[in-house]
């Protein structure tokens, strides 16, 4: 898969307007409903869903410490609320990734497109991202910080997985 | 059993949460092989059992003395961890149990090694 990301901005962030006029408020009004209906897209909705599905699946399974026989902390609402936002930042092209957990409570996406050849970034409530990721050969991985929108080093990530294809 | 265990052999790690592991694309997830807040990760030495010899295994050492849903394990060798730069502590207790330590502190760090040992793993489900 070659994925071509040609914004850096997700749905979300074009719902946001500094107009105070009636008209620019109009406006808002008119994309928040144009957005209500793409996230019930096939293309652009539908992955959005069902991402957020599994993160409420995997809230609820890991809710208690020890949902995996193995000491785990459980997973808070203030790392679901996170790793909900994160998921909604991602921009317009970023294919769907899979919703994982982390011993100690964190939720994860993660992408694959082929034997090692993955990236993955972990959610933590203050907002720090924990990311590794192997692109055949080569491999990365670090922290960044998520503040309104996927820092640089994360995209980086997901370019790299998905317009690296030997 | 020998006191340390034998390079090559067959090391398996239980899963009793769905989302480590991919049952459609037949891969184990890094997220499976993380270490507990121990630095840990707790692993059985299979070699040499029939499936069901496995199975009985963490069904009643792992999932079954917890209440819990055994789904697949991950399985790999023992020169795979070692190579990577962890090590295996063999305790036997119980039979053929095993503890991956030797976990970098940088939560990154672990990640990308738990990438490795996936990626060199095969996934085994419950039929």
């Amino acid at each position: 898969m070659n994925a071509v990301f040609t914004s850096t901005r997700s749905l979300a962030a074009y719902s946001k307007s500094q107009g105070v006029s009636e008209e620019a408020r109009e406006t808002q009004r008119r994309i928040a409903n144009l957005l209500g209906g793409l996230y019930n897209t096939e293309s652009l909705g539908k992955p959005i869903t069902s991402a957020l599905n599994a993160l409420e699946e995997v809230l609820e399974e890991c809710s208690e410490d020890n949902w995996d026989g193995y000491e785990a902390s459980s997973v808070t609402i203030d790392s679901y609320l996170e790793a909900k936002r994160f998921l909604r930042a991602l921009p317009a092209g970023v294919p769907t990734p899979e919703v994982t957990v982390e011993p100690d409570g964190e939720l994860a996406f993660e992408w694959y497109s082929g034997r090692n050849r993955v990236f993955t970034v972990s959610i933590g409530t203050d907002g720090t991202l924990t990311y590794a990721g192997k692109f055949g050969s080569s491999k990365a991985h670090g922290k960044d910080f998520f503040a309104d929108e996927v820092p640089g080093l994360v995209m980086a990530g997901l370019k790299k997985l998905f317009t690296l294809q030997r | 059993m020998p006191s340390s265990v034998p390079p090559n052999s067959d090391i398996s790690r239980f899963i009793l949460q769905k989302s480590h592991f991919s049952k459609e694309n037949g891969r184990v997830k890094y997220s499976a092989w993380l270490p507990n807040q121990n630095g840990e990760t707790s692993v059985f030495i299979t070699t040499g059992l029939e499936e069901d010899e496995i199975w009985i295994i963490g069904e009643s050492h792992v999932a079954a003395p917890q209440g819990k849903t055994l789904y697949a394990r991950g399985v790999t060798l023992s020169s795979v961890v070692t190579e990577s730069g962890l090590s295996l502590n063999f305790d036997n207790e119980p039979p053929r149990h095993a503890n991956i330590e030797g976990w970098p502190a940088e939560k990154s760090e672990q990640k990308m090694l738990a990438i490795e040992l996936a990626e060199a793993s095969s996934l085994h489900t419950r039929e």
